[in-house]
């Protein structure tokens, strides 16, 4: 098994951090990709994140209530090692919407 | 692969009744019920439905989804006069997307302004309208105490909106970059000095506020004027993010799926 992490992405508008509202997740749950992981809030809206893989939640990063700020750890899972390098990608964004996903940090901890 | 969980998109504009552009989209399957999703004063049909995780929420339940910008908001024409911003109007310009859309009844869902609005519609056009959801709805008309004269100012020179209520707005209309203040003060003025109906939709109607919610808080008087309305409060929840709530999408997706 191997381990992927990803943090708070960029939620655009220059916003700095997020809190947590709800995790819809628990640590050992089973995750699909695509489903929604947990709810946060930034001064301008409440924002839901879709899991960026399917695999199973090892650790989050963070409680109800908590600050985290854009690029500090959200999420850990644990993938089987074959599937490691399949994640989650931005796509590419369209005219008057945005969708806001997880990504990998940039650079490879 | 599509990484496009809603399905395929459509987006059209559509003319109101005073040449107005509205601009409107739609997703998932065109087989599947239709929910009419409108959003709130100083947001998008963007923020309020697609990154709260409501688009995923609802096509996943197997219903098609169509969204719209109000006049004055993201995709749509943005007049600065007052006078275009009346109830009727906006009202009107919901029934102009329906025509381009709607070949049937539609699920209406509804946020803030957005609820009031379809509370309106259901009213004026109850043929249009098989059930109402209906999120962060006052009783009264919030906007009815905004202040012109402090926003204006505050824009023009930079001072402080005394009254909380004003300030509130100015801060709902700054959270958004790309909102037109000019246009939303008009809108504000417009709405505030629109009439509300007397009358109650007839239709199945569920209303859903946050438990914190300090612009809806007398709302759950509204289930009083409506026989059958089921009120479904949030814990925990302001306006604000009463809207990403799971407990909000599931309590409509039943609802609907109780609807048939």
């Amino acid at each position: 098994m191997a381990e992927r992490s990803f943090p708070l992405p960029d939620l655009g508008e220059g916003l700095i951090d997020a809190t947590v509202l709800e995790w819809l997740v628990a640590e050992g749950d089973f995750v699909e990709r695509n489903a929604p992981l947990v709810e946060v809030e930034t001064t301008k809206s409440a924002v839901e994140l879709p899991s960026p893989l399917s695999g199973t939640v090892l650790r989050l990063h963070a409680t109800d209530g908590d600050v985290v700020g854009v690029g500090q750890p959200l999420i850990t899972f644990t993938v089987p090692d074959a599937e490691a390098g399949i994640i989650g990608t931005v796509p590419a964004e369209k005219p008057a919407t945005r969708r806001v996903r997880l990504a990998p940090p940039e650079e490879p901890r | 692969m599509s990484d496009d969980a809603e399905g395929p998109v459509v987006a059209g504009h559509t003319t109101g009744t005073d040449g107005v552009e509205i601009g409107w989209r739609r997703y998932g399957s065109s087989d599947d019920p239709m929910v009419f999703a409108v959003h709130g004063f100083a947001s998008t049909a963007a923020l309020t439905w697609e990154s709260s995780g409501w688009l995923r929420a609802l096509t996943a339940a197997g219903r098609q989804v169509v969204t719209t910008d109000l006049r004055g908001h993201g995709s749509s024409d943005a007049p600065t006069d007052a006078a275009a911003y009346g109830i009727d109007t906006m009202v009107d310009d919901l029934v102009a997307v329906l025509d381009a859309v709607a070949p049937g009844p539609v699920d209406y869902l509804g946020y803030s302004l957005g609820a009031r609005l379809g509370w309106e519609l259901a009213v004026r056009h109850p043929s249009r309208i098989r059930s109402l959801s209906l999120g962060g709805l006052p009783a009264s008309e919030p906007l009815v105490g905004f202040d012109l004269a402090a926003a204006s100012a505050s824009r023009s020179s930079g001072s402080i909106v005394a009254d909380p209520a004003t300030r509130a707005f100015v801060s709902m209309i700054d959270a958004v970059p790309a909102n037109d203040p000019s246009a939303l003060f008009a809108l504000a003025v417009g709405v505030r000095t629109s009439p509300r109906s007397g009358a109650a939709p007839t239709v199945p109607m569920l209303l859903v506020t946050g438990e914190n919610d300090e612009v809806a808080r007398d709302g759950i008087r509204l289930v009083d004027r409506v026989p059958g309305a089921r009120f479904v409060g949030i814990p925990g929840r302001t306006h604000a993010n009463t809207l990403s709530a799971r407990a909000f999408k599931i309590a409509v997706i039943d609802f609907l799926d109780a609807l048939g």
